[in-house]
């Protein structure tokens, strides 16, 4: 039974990486004009071309087969790792993405890692002793969070640490000192929602009766959570940070763009800038990729946790 | 110090109490500059001046210009007028599309109703960035390409909750008796079903007005929102970077404005959440069985 849903799981993640490609392939002829014209002219460095020669290059690059045939073609390219080429600096995009990708995981890590300690840490404490004067100030503190925008909080931080005390860089990618600020501003900006609900359904778990119950027979305060509020609280915390992992794309770009940092979020904001639209396709399905994969994986991981959840596959 | 509870006065009763407040009065304060913000500004918010670049805080400028000569605090002012009003715009529209969906979902039988939920399911599974990409390349820049793209994903949330909420309701011995005397479904969901979800709607409503305030000023901050050269705050935020040294309250104030409208939304949710325990965002017993 888990296993058939399981499939079903995968499969409706298929579907929706079908659907992806769709619309990034669809997004070439939804531009307004004609999508060979505008390739041949910017491959004649912003010329005029004439009708023939649009015509010719339209051949050829099989912009007259019908759209179905134009989608396959498409596909079997991207598959094979061909996404076509930069129209800023030349290079195959799919290189450039692999790159950047790889140094977006490096930032992406180290601040989810910061929001699983702040968000668990503070989470935790509060939702033990409820009211007590330190849940009042992460209640304001998380209030503040919620309302700070990302790329505000990233520039006060960098006027303060960078240009006045000169303690971290101001931009860039290499030395360890580079990661600090970009990965705290992210972890910053989401501990807000995953402080608050840590401690939320800490609270409801703790109030449920099996562990009134747990409690009543004598197991000590750590074997109560850990045996028992833990495990039941555990799939809506995974949830959590599958989601809040996926929603780390969409504030990496400010962030990525505010300290330089060469990633997929500031590769994004550089082919939106330039108009370039192979670099566009290509991070949309990237970006959608991964998003789609961390959604399943999560899902997988909750049913791995919490047999009786597999009604969510 | 025994603390006397305070006697509810008539006055207290018709809800002027909400005058001791701070609340309603900066609410109301806000709502003036989203409807005539770019009317009393004190200068042209788009007035250039070359000869006033940079100025700092003056009688005449009260807040100072920017690189370009324009008045900071009209420039303020007119941005009230733009990424509120979208946020809006886009909470008004997902909402009215999803709970229709919502209804329609919770209404219709099995199969076409677990259909209709699956395809909630995938509008959500797309990163925001991806949408507002793909409808401001075909749209052009703008803020209207941005409220299309919030438009297309948010209103699955609606859906979800509607859905969710509904479905709770509709099991309720309540719901049962007045189908069982024969109310018609129209009647049923208008005296019955609309007030049972209303305050969860709220909640929802007023916190996404919030993150909506957010996506548009970053989205605008990357240059993907707002167009160049327009009132409003993340492109201001941005504008001001090169002179972030030599003036830093160029690119302080317009993100404090978002920082205080986006609080201020927020504590409104959480007061209407705190009076309607059921709405809350993570609450809902039955809208979070589906998402665990």
């Amino acid at each position: 039974m888990i296993l058939r849903r399981l499939i079903l799981r995968i499969l409706f993640s298929v579907f929706l990486l079908v659907a992806v490609a769709v619309i990034s392939f669809s997004l070439f002829h939804l531009i307004p004009g004609d999508p060979a014209l505008r390739l041949l002219s910017d491959e004649m460095g912003g010329a005029q071309p004439t009708e023939e020669m649009v015509e010719v290059f339209r051949r050829a690059h099989g912009f007259d087969r019908p759209y179905p045939e134009q989608f396959l073609t498409f596909v079997t390219r991207a598959m094979s790792g061909d996404l076509g080429t930069s129209l800023r600096t030349g290079q195959p995009v799919a290189e450039e993405i692999a790159h950047r990708l790889g140094q977006t995981l490096q930032l992406a890590s180290a601040s989810l890692a910061l929001t699983l300690v702040l968000s668990l840490g503070l989470g935790f404490a509060t939702a033990l002793r409820p009211q007590a004067r330190f849940d009042r100030i992460v209640r304001w503190w998380t209030s503040l969070m919620l309302a700070t925008p990302g790329f505000w909080l990233a520039l006060v931080l960098l006027l303060v640490f960078s240009l006045h005390l000169g303690w971290l860089p101001v931009a860039g990618y290499g030395t360890p000192a580079h990661i600090v600020m970009p990965s705290v501003v992210a972890a910053l900006v989401s501990s807000g929602l995953c402080i608050r609900f840590v401690r939320d359904r800490v609270r409801q778990t703790l109030q449920l009766p099996h562990l009134q119950t747990a409690r009543m027979k004598g197991l000590s305060p750590a074997q109560v959570f850990l045996g028992h509020a833990l495990p039941f609280a555990l799939p809506a915390l995974i949830a959590l940070f599958g989601l809040q992992a996926a929603r780390m794309i969409d504030s990496l770009i400010v962030i990525e763009t505010v300290f330089g940092w060469p990633g997929l979020g500031s590769y994004i904001a550089e082919a939106v800038m330039g108009r370039d639209l192979p670099a566009m396709q290509a991070s949309l399905m990237t970006a959608a990729g991964v998003y789609i994969l961390l959604g399943l994986l999560s899902d997988i991981l909750i049913v791995l946790v919490d047999p009786r959840a597999e009604a969510v596959l | 110090m025994i603390r006397v509870p305070h006697e509810p006065t008539r006055w207290d009763r018709r809800g002027w109490w909400l005058l001791r407040r701070p609340g309603p009065w900066l609410f109301v304060a806000v709502l003036v500059l989203v409807l005539f913000g770019d009317d009393i500004a004190p200068h042209d918010p788009q007035l250039r001046n070359l000869r006033n670049r940079l100025l700092p805080l003056s009688l005449d400028h009260p807040l100072g210009t920017d690189a370009m000569g324009r008045d900071i605090l009209s420039r303020l002012m007119a941005a009230f007028t733009v990424t509120p009003v979208a946020a809006f715009v886009t909470v008004g529209l997902s909402s009215l599309i999803g709970t229709a969906y919502g209804f329609v979902a919770a209404m219709v039988s099995r199969p076409l109703s677990s259909m209709m939920m699956r395809f909630v399911d995938g509008v959500l599974s797309l990163p925001l960035i991806a949408v507002a990409l793909v409808a401001s390349s075909i749209f052009g820049v703008g803020l209207y390409s941005i409220v299309t793209a919030l438009v297309l994903l948010h209103w699955a949330d609606y859906a979800r909750v509607v859905r969710s909420a509904l479905a709770a309701e509709m099991s309720r011995t309540y719901v049962l008796a007045a189908q069982a005397l024969g109310v018609p479904p129209l009647r049923l969901a208008m005296t019955h079903l609309v007030p049972a979800m209303t305050g969860a709607l709220l909640v929802l409503a007023s916190h996404s007005l919030a993150v909506t305030i957010l996506t548009f000023a970053g989205l605008s901050f990357i240059g993907l929102g707002a167009e160049p050269g327009s009132p409003e705050f993340g492109l201001m935020v941005a504008e001001s970077r090169d002179h972030m040294r030599s003036s830093p309250h160029l690119m302080i104030l317009p993100g404090l404005a978002v920082f205080g409208l986006v609080l201020m939304f927020n504590r409104f949710a959480d007061t209407l959440s705190d009076r309607d325990p059921l709405a809350g965002p993570f609450r809902t017993p039955s809208s979070r069985k589906r998402r665990i």
